[in-house]
């Protein structure tokens, strides 16, 4: 990075600052490397069961490898990663490989939406209802008087 | 405590209305079942409201790629339109995909969520913008109202990802052959048509006059699936649209009576709904005349009802849309089941399935053919018990 003076007006000076692409390289690393950090502490936080038995330095391992995966579905900004791994906080780190949740990687891929960001929204949609309901049923079947889960 | 296993239900199951006839099954064996955990609601409360955090979290991660140190325009902005659809009883749509037209040749395309929304977002203040519920018919969508969104949803920061518009499929009908589980309301939904569409088609004609009625169809029957009427509607950004699709829900009726036939009314309930997506409990009374009643989805694919209180709790399990013609053994043995007369496993019309019909035409005060025990399914002296049991059944 160096500064050059492209000219002079009155006392002041006008400078244009210079970046070569490795410098921004190297900075995006660093910024990349603070945001795997930042989102160790929001697994951490809000899927707890998650972190179990990783340390820090599987921790990073693990998110990396998710951002990398949220990339192949085009989610590229902070917020996208952040919420995609939320849907890896909710049904876990290799939640694309299972059968049970082959609906969310059709849904994450579906052509028939235009935008990245509401593909994942339709994935998070979902499991939020789900969640709600699950909560709903045990609620419901204890006003039943039912003290045992029906599951089919 | 355990849902007690019932023997013939006391209570009649006399029909389904609007919604396909189903197939009682399992009512003396109830499905497996698993203890519950103690804390079970406790955690199912802290899993829902941890992710509500989570996602509030990532509501304050800004735009850019975790890489990018290049910031981008913070000048950058532009309007949202928001799409939600619903069916006539106000439950939500999911999974229809929805398109935004700009222009001929710009289109976003999106599809409604659980909660039977969808979003548009970095569209151009004062420009009309055409919708367009792709997969429906024209007949079954309308735009029942609109709002203004709050200053905060009005406003993104991301641009539009305007594309090409896909390729239309040719407008043509389309043959569908049904399978096990399928009435005119399932494949309706499917093909995005409303089912009155369907049955009244000079194109089933034929299948209408050969089954009587849209909800008991026969694998192998087919169903012919006219050509889609298109349309578009003027909508403007920043605004939410709500989209209402007629014809699409149903109701579930169930008919619970004492023994002396009087109705059991305002007898709670609980009933699971199974579908593709999983499992939802509701619970209810039924009604002065013993009808339990629930709009549905006609992708709900079992029914499961637990009636009474108590040490009288009953457990009542429906297959729907798997009820064959009347005409058919299957479908005259499931009807008998379904009335309480057990005609066992039999693949033919054997002895438990003349048993049944003897005793139901005996309760019903029918004549009883002399020679029953020898008298083919299709004979015309049975066609009394036919017409009988089809009336009781869907009355």
């Amino acid at each position: 990075m160096r500064l050059r003076q492209i000219g002079r007006c009155g006392k002041l000076n006008w400078f244009v600052i210079q970046i070569r692409n490795q410098q921004l390289f190297a900075l995006g690393k660093a910024l990349e490397q603070r945001f795997v950090q930042e989102m160790a502490e929001h697994i951490r936080a809000y899927f707890p069961e998650r972190a179990e038995d990783l340390d820090q330095a599987a921790m990073e391992r693990r998110i990396a490898e998710a951002l990398t995966t949220a990339r192949t579905h085009g989610l590229r900004s902070k917020q996208d990663c952040c919420r995609y791994l939320n849907v890896v906080g909710v049904c876990g780190w290799d939640f694309e490989r299972e059968e049970k949740y082959a609906w969310a990687v059709r849904a994450l891929n579906d052509p028939e939406v235009t935008s990245p960001s509401e593909r994942l929204d339709g994935v998070l949609a979902r499991c939020l209802r789900r969640l709600k309901t699950d909560l709903n049923n045990l609620e419901q079947r204890r006003q039943f008087g039912l003290d045992e889960v029906h599951s089919l | 405590m355990k849902i007690p296993q019932t023997g013939p239900p006391t209570a009649n199951f006399t029909g389904v209305n609007e919604c396909e006839v189903s197939e009682v099954f399992g009512w003396d064996e109830p499905g497996p079942s698993q203890e519950e955990d103690p804390g079970a609601t406790e955690k199912a409360a802290a899993r829902l409201k941890n992710l509500e955090a989570a996602e509030q979290a990532a509501s304050l991660q800004g735009p850019d790629p975790p890489e990018d140190p290049v910031q981008p325009c913070p000048l950058q902005q532009g309007l949202a339109l928001e799409v939600v659809v619903t069916a006539a009883d106000n439950c939500p749509l999911p999974d229809l995909p929805v398109q935004l037209w700009k222009s001929d040749s710009e289109v976003l395309s999106g599809k409604t969520k659980a909660t039977g929304g969808v979003r548009f977002i970095g569209l151009e203040k004062g420009v009309q913008y055409r919708l367009k519920l792709s997969s429906l018919d024209a007949d079954l969508w309308k735009v029942a109202g609109s709002e203004s969104l709050t200053e905060d949803r009005a406003k993104t920061k991301k641009g539009a990802d305007w594309q090409a518009p896909p390729k239309e499929e040719q407008a043509a009908q389309i043959d569908h052959e049904v399978v096990q589980g399928e009435t005119i309301a399932t494949i309706g939904f499917s093909y995005g048509c409303l089912p009155d569409t369907l049955w009244n088609s000079p194109a089933n004609k034929d299948l209408k006059d050969k089954r009587k009625k849209p909800d008991v169809l026969y694998p192998g029957d087919k169903v012919v699936i006219p050509a889609k009427q298109k349309k578009t509607e003027s909508v403007e950004p920043g605004k939410l649209y709500k989209v209402s699709c007629k014809g699409v829900s149903e109701m579930l009726r169930v008919r619970f009576l004492a023994g002396d036939d009087k109705p059991r009314k305002d007898t709670p309930y609980l009933i699971t709904l199974v579908d593709d997506e999983g499992v939802e409990d509701r619970t209810g009374k039924t009604n002065g005349e013993g009808f339990l009643e629930e709009a549905i989805l006609p992708t709900v694919k079992q029914a499961e009802i637990t009636v009474g209180s108590g040490d009288e709790q009953e457990f009542y399990a429906y297959n729907l849309g798997n009820l064959d013609p009347i005409d058919t053994l299957s479908g005259f043995q499931e009807r008998l089941n379904n009335m309480g007369y057990f005609c066992g496993n039999e693949l033919e019309f054997g002895p438990a399935t003349r048993r049944a019909v003897r005793n139901f035409l005996t309760d019903n005060k029918l004549k009883v053919p002399e020679n029953l025990k020898d008298l083919p399914l299709e004979d015309k002296q049975l066609d009394d018990a036919r017409q009988h049991l089809e009336k009781m059944y869907l009355s």
